[in-house]
């Protein structure tokens, strides 16, 4: 029988390992809030008769900028994850003009004479454009997200929300489920610990992504880690659950083996579950839409990182809060009062 | 068999063959189900369209019978465009959202529908001719035209003038678009008045829409009856436009557009397809893993996963109000569910071969491997569906249909999965218990073999 158990601060250090760059870059601003939170306008552009190139993205930014007087420009391909057609397809985002329509036809405008229909963007005689532009079949306007700024940091507000909400029912219900066992909060704890791990790894990839992809994470991410974390507590039940059953079937027994024992039996279902998981993802991610590629890979990363945690991180963590290895629970423990010890006799091996 | 066994069978049979023809109602044959004959409802992501958030932009203007009237004036302008399944709700106390799936020109839409809708028009006298589509530059005039049509410019017909059961969209003799109006009250005489003066003269009369010219004729001929008709309008879908924003009346409050989306046509069918392949490639690795994995209970779980993917499919349709709103994320949710789906199957499986390897005979151990397995299924499955109320509550604040539907597939994934897996599963292999008869554990998942082979040299070794 494997004793998985022994090397648990391996298992801790590798998660460090894992979790260390991607926090630094977190921490150095990398995670990109899309328009959901900070405000904004997104424009998907397609030349369908033109391939992907600087000069494109350049002329965007240029329409932003110079035509339509915005001081924020950027552009990023539209499919950073692969999945789209051989043409330009690019998203520009730009501050928020969702109310502004005369904004819009200044960017197409300027767009519309680099590539051969000027004629169908002259201005009115006081120089605003009549909207909405007719369509142009080099310059495709296939997608338009505006997001206002006050609902934009509202989205924000309720995601932080929505995520430590739901941390803290799960909380709650596993201590509930578990209240026959000694020290159920211990279990929810470990678990939500678990979880957090899950969600630093894909914080921290998306912080990395954004740094270098400009990929932002948006309502959909949040989405997505919110899955993540369910299935993350989900796994992570399942061998708490084995644990509970093992502890009162083999009374007397440490802990620590109880708990390995538990780990060995749930392996081969924890890891044909997530593998199905993961089977249906990939295929997702493979044959799916391109505009969910992002959504998808989050989830695969978040699960992969969910089964990890579940078996290496949240039962060992148990494991070393049980044992107290960590010394912590000395402090909290009240000092015994100095007893005096009476003068026994010398010599080794004296047991009381 | 057992009696009760017997009746879950017939149960799932009929549940089965009830989804089924709930599924294709609407896709294969005309006929209605419930009132669901149309296919499943797609989200803006799948068919395109528009979203709009409008937002009061004076929110303590915003009472509550101005918000209920903006709704009233919104709606019906949306229902005038002729769009399936259009959706208007408020959103909080200040803001209204607008969903029109499938619109094919969303632009024209989007600044229709929250414009506030007053029309004013102008004797301009021989002030310079203005064109269609510029901002109309004396806006803070406040005269009413005398008797004389002077001074100039003046209003000749202020917005709460006019007549609006006389709006509409209409053809000159040429074929051109044009648009009916009419006013109403005092307004009557000094439209009289200004065109008599002015007939056949250079003098323009400016017709002003939101702030905006929509066009600036010199009058032809005297209308004293109060009717006339607006033309040199560009297009149909020009007239259309200033038509439903006039034709329901002005909205009481001025609005701003908080959010909105808009997606072309074109996204849509390809995504559909593209997730339909994933689907179908994704359920087809799973059904092959668990025949290889599981061997005999994996069949009976291939048979429950797609019992289940047809069930599912089923609740979509049939959720009040009308089905659930499939978007691309929806069905990345169901495709995960069907992963997941398969998770409470392992689960007694896995029991299962213990039981067996502890020498139990079938029968017990498939009673033993579900008691045994319950609790696990039913306390990791409700992680799963707190998580999904939660994400429900932060989509349905702002209204964000993506998130909703996501979460909403995901959780009956969930709930429905529980239920193939404890009742369908285990009635099923309840079936295959029949007495004493000799079985090969090897049927019952790789790595029994040695079971199998223990039991064989035992029994050998008794005879």
């Amino acid at each position: 029988m494997i004793n998985l158990i022994k090397y648990r601060y391996w298992y801790f250090l590798l998660s460090l390992v894992i979790i260390v760059p991607g926090t630094l870059f977190l921490i150095g601003g990398g995670l990109k809030g899309g328009i959901d939170f900070v405000g904004g306008s997104e424009l998907t552009f397609q030349f369908p008769h033109h391939a992907p190139s600087s000069t494109i993205q350049t002329q965007l930014i240029n329409a932003a900028k110079n035509n339509a007087k915005l001081n924020e420009a950027e552009v990023i391909s539209a499919t950073p994850f692969g999945g789209g057609t051989a043409s330009a397809n690019y998203l520009l985002r730009i501050p928020n003009i969702g109310n502004d329509p005369q904004k819009l036809a200044q960017i197409e405008a300027a767009l519309y004479n680099e590539y051969g229909c000027g004629n169908l963007a002259k201005p009115l005689p006081d120089g605003t454009f009549k909207v909405p532009l007719p369509k142009c079949a080099n310059v495709v306007l296939t997608q338009e997200n505006d997001v206002g700024p006050t609902i934009g940091a509202q989205i924000k507000n309720r995601a932080v929300q929505a995520v430590v909400i739901a941390a803290l029912f799960i909380l709650l219900y596993i201590s509930y489920a578990f209240r026959k066992v000694a020290h159920p909060f211990r279990y929810g704890t470990c678990a939500i610990v678990a979880l957090l791990h899950d969600v630093l790894v894909v914080l921290g990839l998306f912080a990395i992504f954004g740094r270098l992809l400009g990929v932002t994470v948006d309502s959909l991410f949040v989405t997505a880690v919110l899955t993540v974390v369910g299935f993350s507590v989900h796994d992570t039940i399942v061998i708490f659950d084995r644990i509970r059953e093992n502890m009162s079937r083999r009374v007397g027994e440490p802990f620590e083996l109880v708990v390995n024992n538990a780990i060995l039996q749930s392996m081969a279902r924890s890891l044909n579950t997530s593998l199905t998981v993961l089977l249906t993802l990939t295929a997702l991610l493979i044959f799916g839409g391109a505009s969910i590629r992002i959504f998808v890979l989050t989830l695969l990363v978040g699960i992969t990182s969910g089964t990890y945690s579940s078996i290496f991180n949240a039962s060992p963590l148990l494991v070393v809060w049980e044992n107290d290895e960590l010394g912590i629970g000395k402090l909290f423990r009240r000092k015994k009062k100095d007893v005096v010890q009476p003068r026994g006799r010398a010599g080794a091996g004296q047991t009381r | 068999m057992r009696r009760r066994t017997l009746y879950f069978l017939i149960g799932i049979v009929i549940l089965f063959l009830g989804s089924l023809i709930v599924d294709l109602a609407g896709t294969a044959g005309d006929f209605k189900v419930f009132g669901h004959g149309a296919p499943v409802r797609q989200g803006l992501d799948l068919q395109g369209g528009l979203r709009v958030l409008l937002t009061a932009v004076n929110s303590k203007a915003a009472t509550d019978d101005a918000m209920n009237a903006a709704l009233d004036v919104i709606t019906k302008r949306v229902n005038a465009y002729g769009v399936s399944e259009p959706l208007v709700q408020r959103v909080g106390s200040t803001s209204i959202d607008v969903e029109v799936p499938g619109v094919k020109d969303p632009s024209q839409l989007r600044d229709t529908l929250g414009s506030t809708g007053t029309m004013t028009i102008y004797g301009m006298g021989t002030l310079p001719v203005l064109a269609a589509g510029v901002t109309f530059p004396y806006s803070n005039v406040t005269k009413l035209c005398d008797a004389s049509g002077q001074p100039t410019p003046c209003i000749v017909a202020k917005g709460n003038e006019l007549d609006l059961s006389q709006i509409a969209t209409s053809f000159d003799s040429v074929g051109s678009p044009q648009v009916n109006f009419g006013v109403k009250g005092a307004a009557v005489n000094r439209l009289g008045n200004y065109t008599t003066i002015n007939a056949g003269n250079k003098a323009t009369m400016a017709i002003v829409l939101d702030g905006k010219v929509v066009t600036d004729p010199s009058t032809e001929s005297a209308i004293t009856t109060g009717s006339g008709v607006i033309n040199g309008i560009g297009s149909v879908d020009e007239a259309n436009s200033i038509t439903i924003q006039l034709k329901y009346g002005a909205l009481p409050i001025a609005f701003r557009i908080d959010a909105s989306d808009q997606v072309s046509a074109t996204l849509g069918p390809a995504s559909v397809h593209s997730s339909i392949i994933a689907g179908i490639v994704g359920m087809g690795i799973v059904i092959i893993f668990m025949l290889l994995y599981y061997r005999l209970p994996g069949l009976i779980a291939d048979l429950a996963l797609l019992i289940y993917a047809t069930m599912v499919f089923a609740v979509f349709k049939l959720l009040p109000p009308s089905g659930v709103t499939l978007t691309l994320a929806g069905i990345a949710g169901f495709i995960l569910s069907i992963g997941m789906a398969v998770d409470a199957n392992i689960l007694i499986f896995e029991r299962l071969k213990e039981e067996l390897r502890a020498g139990k005979t079938l029968g017990a151990a498939i009673e033993a491997g579900f008691n045994r397995a319950w609790t696990s299924i039913r306390d990791s499955n409700i992680s799963t569906m707190i998580t999904c109320a939660v994400l429900y509550w932060f989509g349905q604040n702002f209204a964000a249909s993506v998130i909703v539907g996501f979460a909403t597939t995901l959780f009956i994934g969930v709930a429905i999965s529980m239920f193939t897996a404890i009742v369908i599963t285990r009635t099923f292999l309840r079936l295959i218990v029949r007495g004493n008869v000799s079985y090969n554990p090897s049927w019952f998942g790789a790595g029994l073999d040695n079971v199998a082979r223990d039991r064989k040299s035992a029994r050998a070794a008794n005879q």
